[in-house]
């Protein structure tokens, strides 16, 4: 009686496809856990990222943020986010690279939309130390700090505290609703008197170095946010500047 | 007879599809930093423009270094080099004519990288020229230390590998320089370390000054200069050309 031959490499190919096939049902509904938002490296290890080069490591830090959370065919909520984390590589990312709007703009159009408002304590602060800068290039960031701190975060302190940041700013691109902004933060929160004393001030003061449509701003601020109707009736500059 | 040998080179990049291989390699880098750069919410050009430029930098680089440290050591191993070096032509004009052919693929594929830079955004400034001329003269010192490594090392993967590390190291320097003026090492053996690093940098080229992709973007800062840049590239390769140079005087065949 002639014995069987078996081939021992078709044998082991068998065995490792069949090991395989029970691999793949045990784990092929398990995903990648995702374990929040990493730790920002210091600041001086950052480069390595792109070799050395600042701003390559910039760009893919950048883009990881944009996607973080998104891995696997899971999206994350934004509110799973840990905030305190994300604005230590939104801050590590402004050394990177202090001139590009890209983090700025992430930070606050993107992450901004979270669904629990308190989160975004971090986020405001960052925003507002990007858009204090001297240069006030930045303006807008600090604007939107204020937005977010007045109407996601409803905390009107810190929203006017940031409002008069920006008014201080020395910039010759921030438009007329920037530079008046600390009052019109007095105003929504009903500091009317206060708000009317700044901006009559400004105008006095200012006049001469600002243009037309800012002084007609102002006016029609005050004129029709302000004061009431009988007020505003007995101020003539509301009454001279009302068919303009 | 000098003439021949850098013919003879670059035969010899022709023939072991270097030309094609890099093209085809700059197509994929390329076609890769778009998609990534798409996807940006914001700035999606300056996204393009530093991902396909780090990209291409490396890509150049690693393509150089694995065609001279391959071809050097094929030319060793079937004798090619004692042939050559039995016609009339010395030492120094063997050495010096592949230090020619290499580099100038290396600057073939420096020109090619501001080609495709140019075609992904049609701008040429001032930033855009020094980024060309850093990659020009990073790939012909990197040119040059591959020939050095093959020449050195008997084995390929070596001196690859030593190569590579060598790019890593000369790209990190700065960073690594930065790191032991921030910290301050009070035992005996961190401040050992921090001296023989500092020895041992002073015989690597500071590439992360060169070749910046913030340059593509913002304007040079006035600390890098074209003349720094030609100048660190002339020392260091004359450097490594002359360590060439010891190493085959020495070499008995």
């Amino acid at each position: 009686m002639r014995g069987v031959r078996i081939d021992l490499s078709l044998v082991f190919l068998l065995v490792f496809l069949c090991l395989n096939i029970a691999i793949w049902t045990i784990y092929r509904g398990t995903q990648a856990h995702w374990i929040n938002v990493p730790p920002a490296p210091p600041s001086a290890y950052a480069r390595g990222m792109g070799l050395g080069d600042s701003q390559f490591a910039y760009r893919s830090y950048g883009l990881m943020l944009q996607n973080l959370g998104d891995s696997g065919g899971v999206t994350r909520p934004l509110q799973d986010y840990n905030y305190d984390t994300l604005s230590r590589w939104f801050l590590l990312q402004d050394r990177l690279d202090p001139n590009s709007s890209y983090i700025p703009y992430l930070a606050s159009y993107y992450f901004g939309a979270v669904q629990t408002p308190e989160s975004l304590r971090p986020l405001i602060a960052y925003l507002a130390e990007v858009g204090k800068r001297e240069d006030g290039k930045n303006w807008k960031w600090l604007a939107q700090a204020v937005y977010l701190a007045h109407y996601r975060l409803a905390d009107y302190d810190l929203a006017l505290e940031h409002a008069q940041s920006l008014a201080s700013l020395k910039s010759n691109e921030l438009p007329a609703w920037a530079r008046n902004m600390d009052s019109i933060m007095l105003n929504v929160k009903g500091e009317k008197e206060a708000a009317y004393q700044i901006m009559l001030q400004t105008l006095q003061s200012e006049r001469e170095h600002m243009k037309p449509e800012e002084i007609l701003f102002m006016i029609d601020y005050i004129c029709k946010q302000i004061l009431d109707e009988s007020q505003a009736a007995e101020q003539s500059f509301c009454s001279e500047t009302q068919d303009q | 007879m000098g003439l021949q040998l850098v013919r003879y080179v670059l035969l010899g990049a022709l023939r072991d599809k270097l030309l094609l291989s890099m093209v085809l390699i700059y197509i994929l880098v390329t076609s890769g930093s778009l998609f990534f750069g798409s996807s940006a919410i914001l700035e999606q050009i300056q996204f393009a423009l530093v991902f396909t430029s780090g990209s291409l930098r490396v890509a150049g680089v690693l393509g150089l270094v694995l065609f001279i440290v391959f071809f050097m050591r094929r030319s060793f191993e079937s004798k090619d080099v004692e042939f050559l070096l039995s016609r009339p032509v010395t030492r120094l004009q063997f050495i010096l004519s592949y230090s020619g052919a290499f580099s100038m693929i290396a600057l073939l594929l420096g020109a090619a990288s501001g080609l495709i830079l140019y075609a992904i955004s049609p701008s040429f400034t001032a930033g855009h020229a020094l980024w060309v001329l850093s990659i020009c003269v990073e790939n012909i010192i990197m040119a040059n230390i591959a020939l050095f490594f093959a020449m050195v090392l008997t084995s390929a993967s070596a001196g690859v590998l030593a190569t590579l590390g060598f790019y890593v190291l000369a790209r990190m320097m700065g960073q690594l320089l930065g790191i032991i003026l921030a910290t301050q090492n009070n035992d005996f053996i961190g401040r050992t370390m921090e001296y023989i690093f500092q020895i041992v940098s002073m015989i690597i080229p500071r590439l992360d000054l060169m070749g910046q992709t913030s340059w593509l973007i913002y304007p040079p800062s006035s600390e890098i200069t074209a003349g720094f840049i030609l100048l660190q590239g002339f020392v260091f390769t004359g450097l490594v050309l002359s360590a060439c140079l010891f190493d085959l005087k020495k070499r008995q065949f």
